[in-house]
C-alpha cells in the first residue's frame, strides 16, 4: 500500500513512537499529576519531558506554556472561544479550514478575509487595513491542508503586535514540517495536533503560549480536576493546569514525545526537502500530461488534483484500487475548494511524509496515467 | 539525613524546580503534598536534603520558580 493521506494523519510511525506506546503496557503508569505513587510519578515525568521537548521545538519560553489537549481541533476551540468575546472583530484567511471558521462563528466574531492565495504584500496589507479597522485578532493556518502554499506568518504576526491584535496560528499542517518559534514568529497561540507530521498518535494535539500571552483573561474551553487546589471553585490561572482539566491523554503524549525526537534527529528541514522531492517526482513528471490538473503546485507537502471528466471521490476510488490512499472532497475547508474544481465537487489531495519514496511516486504518476485513459 | 520540602505551585513546575536545582548541583526530588503540609489541599513540590535548602531557595528564587515552604 502506499500511503499518500500524510495530511489527515501520518503513518507509517516511526519505532521509537511504537516503543513509547508498548512502554506504557509493559511498566505499570499511573494518571500523571494524580497521585504521588510510583506509577503516577513515573506518568508525570513522562508529560514533563514531552512538554519541555514540544517547547524547544516550538521556541516557548518554558515548559509551563505548553498545555496538551485532545487533539488539534480542540486546542483552536480553546484558543479561540478564549480570546474572542462575541461581536469581535477578526480577521482570517479565505481558505481555512472549518476549525478556525466553525469556532469563530460560535463564537460569535465579526469575521473579515484576507486573500490567502495572494501574494505576500497583497496579504499583508489587507491585514493591516483590517487591523487599522478594528480588528482585534487574527486567526490562520501557517499552512494550506489543500494546497502547498504557506501564510507570512512572521510578518502577519508583527502587524499584529504592533496593532495590540491576538495571533492564533493552526500548525495542523505545519507542525514538524516548517521552523516554528512562537517567540520570534510573533504568534500568541500555536494550535498543533500530534499525529501529523510531528509522528504521534491521534487523541492529542498542543496549545502553545507566547510568554507575555494574558492567560487571566482568557477563560478555559473545560473546567474540572487539575490534581492540585481543590479548594478553589476556579480553574488555575496559571498555566499549564488552567487549560487541562481532567486526565490527560498519556499514550498519545508518551508518543509525541518520541515523534518529536524523530523530528528533531531526523531535521526538520531535512523532513521538508524530502517532501518537496516527492512532490517535484510527480509534478516533474506529469508535466505535459493532458487530462491531469493540479492547482496551486508547487513543491511541497501535498498536491491537489483532479482528472478530466472524473469526479474527485471516483479519482480516489481508483487510486484505492490500486494500492494507493489519497483523500477526495472537499478537505473541510470548503473556502480553499473555490479555487478548485468549478463544481463545487472538491479535489484530490494527496499528502507525503518521510518515509515515501520516489518509487512509490513514480508508480502513482503510472496509476494515474492509466486512470486519465480509463 | 532531614529533608526540607519546596511546594510548588504546579506539577510542571516542581518538574522545573528539579531541572534547576539539577543544573545547580543540589539533588532534589518531585514529591506530592498532602493537605496537611499545604492547608490547601494536594500540592507537588521537591524535596531536598536540608543542608542544601538555603541554596536551593536562591536557586529557585533566581530561576523565577514561585514557591512556598510549608
Amino acid at each position: 500500500m502506499i500511503y499518500f493521506d500524510n495530511a489527515a494523519t501520518s503513518w507509517p510511525k516511526p519505532r521509537a513512537v511504537e516503543g513509547a506506546v508498548k512502554r506504557l503496557f509493559r511498566e505499570p503508569y499511573g494518571n500523571p499529576g494524580r497521585g504521588g505513587h510510583a506509577a503516577a510519578m513515573r506518568a508525570a515525568e513522562t508529560v514533563y519531558r514531552a512538554r519541555v521537548k514540544a517547547a524547544e521545538l516550538f521556541g516557548a519560553k518554558g515548559p509551563h506554556l505548553v498545555c496538551f489537549t485532545g487533539g488539534c481541533t480542540e486546542s483552536l476551540n480553546a484558543a479561540i472561544s478564549g480570546a474572542v468575546r462575541y461581536g469581535m472583530k477578526v480577521m482570517t484567511g479565505t481558505t481555512e479550514h472549518n476549525s478556525v471558521i466553525r469556532p469563530l462563528i460560535r463564537a460569535g466574531a465579526d469575521i473579515s478575509y484576507f486573500d490567502s492565495l495572494s501574494d505576500e504584500e497583497t496579504i499583508l496589507e489587507q491585514v493591516r487595513a483590517g487591523l487599522l479597522l478594528g480588528v482585534s485578532a487574527v486567526v490562520c493556518a501557517w499552512a494550506s491542508n489543500v494546497f502547498p502554499t504557506v501564510l507570512p506568518i512572521r510578518r502577519i504576526g508583527a502587524l499584529c503586535r504592533e496593532h495590540g491584535a491576538v495571533f492564533i496560528v493552526d500548525a495542523a499542517q505545519a507542525a514538524g514540517i516548517y521552523d516554528i518559534n512562537v517567540d520570534t514568529d510573533n504568534i500568541d497561540i500555536l494550535c498543533a495536533p500530534a499525529h501529523k507530521g510531528l509522528y504521534g498518535v491521534t487523541g492529542c494535539g498542543i496549545t502553545v503560549f507566547s510568554e507575555g500571552y494574558d492567560v487571566r483573561s482568557h477563560p478555559p474551553l473545560t473546567v474540572g480536576g487539575s490534581g492540585a487546589d481543590p479548594y478553589t471553585a476556579y480553574m488555575p490561572d496559571r498555566l499549564p493546569e488552567r487549560f487541562e482539566a481532567g486526565t490527560l491523554p498519556l499514550l498519545p503524549i508518551a508518543a509525541l514525545s518520541a515523534g518529536i525526537d524523530f523530528v528533531r534527529s531526523t531535521g526538520i528541514a531535512a523532513i521538508r526537502a524530502h517532501e518537496e522531492s516527492i512532490s517535484a517526482a510527480i509534478l516533474d513528471s506529469l508535466s505535459g500530461v493532458s487530462g491531469v490538473t493540479f492547482y496551486r503546485p508547487s513543491y511541497g507537502p501535498l498536491l491537489c488534483f483532479n482528472i478530466d471528466g472524473k469526479a474527485p471521490e471516483e479519482t480516489a476510488a481508483l487510486l484505492d484500487s490500486r494500492g494507493i490512499c489519497a483523500r477526495a472532497g472537499m478537505h473541510c475547508a470548503p473556502g480553499a475548494h473555490k479555487y478548485t474544481a468549478p463544481d463545487g465537487s472538491g479535489a484530490v489531495r494527496i499528502s507525503f511524509s518521510v518515509f515515501n519514496t520516489e518509487e512509490e511516486a513514480e508508480y502513482f504518476c503510472d496509476v494515474i496515467k492509466d486512470v486519465i485513459r480509463l | 539525613m532531614k529533608k526540607d520540602l519546596f511546594a510548588t505551585s504546579s506539577l510542571t513546575y516542581a518538574y522545573k524546580a528539579r531541572d534547576v536545582l539539577s543544573y545547580t548541583g543540589i539533588k532534589s526530588n518531585v514529591i506530592r503534598l498532602d493537605g496537611s503540609e499545604t492547608r490547601k489541599g494536594c500540592r507537588f513540590g521537591v524535596s531536598v536534603d536540608q543542608r542544601d535548602a538555603r541554596d536551593a531557595a536562591k536557586a529557585l528564587r533566581n530561576a523565577g520558580i514561585p514557591f512556598t515552604e510549608p
